[in-house]
Formats: structure tokens, sequence, C-alpha cells
């Protein structure tokens, strides 16, 4: 079920630096923080506090997608992680992680991602399709390797 | 105002004993549609080389321009201006917005003035644009002033 609303976060800053948020709940179509109903409330906000307002943000919540039931992986899978680098158009460099990554992507006997995996290729491809660096770079894959994070909360 | 260059996705993975991780992916701003929508291509390839499944997603959409100025003041963002509402199913809120202007409130009141014409034009705003969990509009009942002990920066150290 999608959410009936979208969660809108205000962010304060006094004189001295010090910062508060407001958040209160928009509707769901209220997406666009610096148009609507987020960028009205934070004028009205703005209007009644001595503070500035740097940054407002919108925040969106779906639930479970893709499959439903995890894989038997080992135990304590999640640590287990393959790191994908992707170069940015400005050779800035992008790690993304993939927890509980399956085993046959990587080459055998080692931690290294096969690149002609077809899984591997269609994802990676996926991302330099559809995503972008932190300041909006095209993305291309350069290589995976497997690593493993500290112990995770249950 | 501008939106940031680029909104991001968040997914909590869970593998098969139920611990929780998660991986994160920036797309294009979109002109600040829910970038959630943008993955529904994503679940599928993601599953095929991983083990775990994705329990929930959260998509941030951000507009970093400043708005207004931050004014000389005795008080400090502890100072509040607590706003109370209630939702469609009598459900009760309150907001707290921190260094409120003093020229909201009553004299030697902490209650707002409530003929104070910022003050009605967020009390417009609010339940012109805040929504329950159920997507309905909210009440404001009543605003007063607070001191917040709660500090989230280097404030706390002075």
């Amino acid at each position: 079920m999608a959410s009936l609303w979208a969660r809108a976060s205000i962010l304060l800053q006094d004189n001295a630096g010090n910062i508060a948020k407001v958040v209160v709940l928009v509707a769901a179509a209220a997406i666009d923080p610096s148009g609507g109903a987020i960028a009205a409330l934070r004028t009205a906000i703005v209007a009644v506090t001595k503070a500035l307002s740097p940054r407002a943000e919108s925040g969106t919540q779906a639930g479970a997608a893709g499959e439903d039931t995890a894989g038997d992986g080992a135990y304590s899978a999640i640590e287990d992680r393959a790191v994908l680098t992707f170069r940015g158009d400005d050779n800035s460099t992008y790690n993304y992680e993939v927890p509980c990554p399956k085993p046959d992507i990587f080459l055998t006997g080692t931690d290294t991602v096969d690149p002609g995996n077809a899984a591997v290729v269609a994802y990676y491809q996926w991302i330099e399709d559809n995503c972008v660096g932190t300041f909006g770079q095209e993305l291309t894959f350069v290589r995976g390797e497997r690593t493993r994070k500290k112990q995770m909360k249950h | 105002m501008a939106l940031a260059a680029v909104q991001r996705v968040i997914m909590k993975v869970a593998d098969n004993v139920g611990k929780i991780g998660s991986l994160a992916l920036d797309v294009d701003t979109s002109g600040g549609d829910d970038p959630i929508s943008d993955f529904t291509g994503f679940y599928a390839l993601f599953n095929a080389i991983s083990d775990g499944v994705i329990t929930g997603q959260v998509g941030q959409t951000a507009d970093n321009a400043p708005v207004g100025t931050a004014a000389e003041a005795a008080y400090d963002i502890r100072d509040k201006l607590a706003v109370e509402y209630v939702g469609s199913q009598n459900d009760h809120h309150t907001v707290y917005i921190g260094d409120p202007d003093p020229a909201i409130f009553q004299a030697n009141s902490e209650l707002v003035d409530p003929a104070n014409t910022a003050w009605l034009a967020l009390k417009t705003a609010i339940q012109g644009n805040v929504k329950d969990k159920l997507g309905n509009a909210v009440r404001v009942i009543r605003a007063y002033r607070q001191r917040s002990r709660n500090l989230k920066s280097s404030q706390r150290f002075v």
C-alpha cells in the first residue's frame, strides 16, 4: 500500500549555528520541497521565527518490494557484501554495496565479482542507466569485490 | 528555491535470520517526483544477485536553498513555539518550531497572540498543508512558548 503522506523536514538554524528540525506530515504528492505544501509551510514558519531555514527535505516511504523470502545464505549473511565500484564522469568514485550477495556472482575461488555474470551485468547496467553520483554525474561500472561489514543489528 | 541535484532512495534489506542492512542509490531529481517510483525495474535485478529481501524503502528529496535570515537574539534555538494540532482520528500532535519571534506572543504571556498576523499565517499554512497519517487535514488547537532541553549541536558544550 502506498503511503498516504510524505514527511516534510524543515531545518532551522539560529544565529549561533544551533539547529533544530520541524517535522510534519504533508500530502503524499507534496514531494517537491522547493514548492507546494512544504515551501508554504517553510515560508510561514520562517515568518514566526528569528531562525534561518537552510534546508528542507521531503521523505517518502514504501514497503517491501521484490521477493518475499530471503535466500538460504550463510548465517549472518547480511554482513556479507559485494561492493560494486563505479566511476563518475568527473573521475569521482562511488561504492555501492549489495548485502547478502549470491555466491555464484563471484569468480570461483576469489573475492572478485564476476564482471561477465549475466545477473551482475544486468544489475550494474541498470545502475549506469538510471542512477547518478551525488552531484548528478553519470556512472560507469569499474569492478566489484566481496567484503564483510561489522556485525549488524537484529 | 532549487532542488538538490539528486534524490536518494534508501532500501532496508533483511537476510534469512532477520538481520537488517541497507543500500542507497541516487537518481536525477526528475522535477521532484517520488524517487522510489524510479526503482520498479530494480527489485528483480537486485534479487538476482542477492539472497536478501527488500523490506522497506525511503525516498529523500532536498531543497538546499536557504530561506530567511538568522536574527540576533537573546534566546536561541532552544526557545520553542509549541503548536498542538489534532488529526481526523482525534490523534494529537505537537510540532516545535525553534527560535520564535517574541512579537508573536501576548505581552507577559507564554501564549501566542491570536491576532498576530504571522501566527495566523502559520496556523493557516498548517491547517492547509499538514496531514495526518490517513492523508486528512489537521486542526490547530493552541500554541505556546516552551524551552527545550534537547540540543543537537555544539551549544550543548557551551
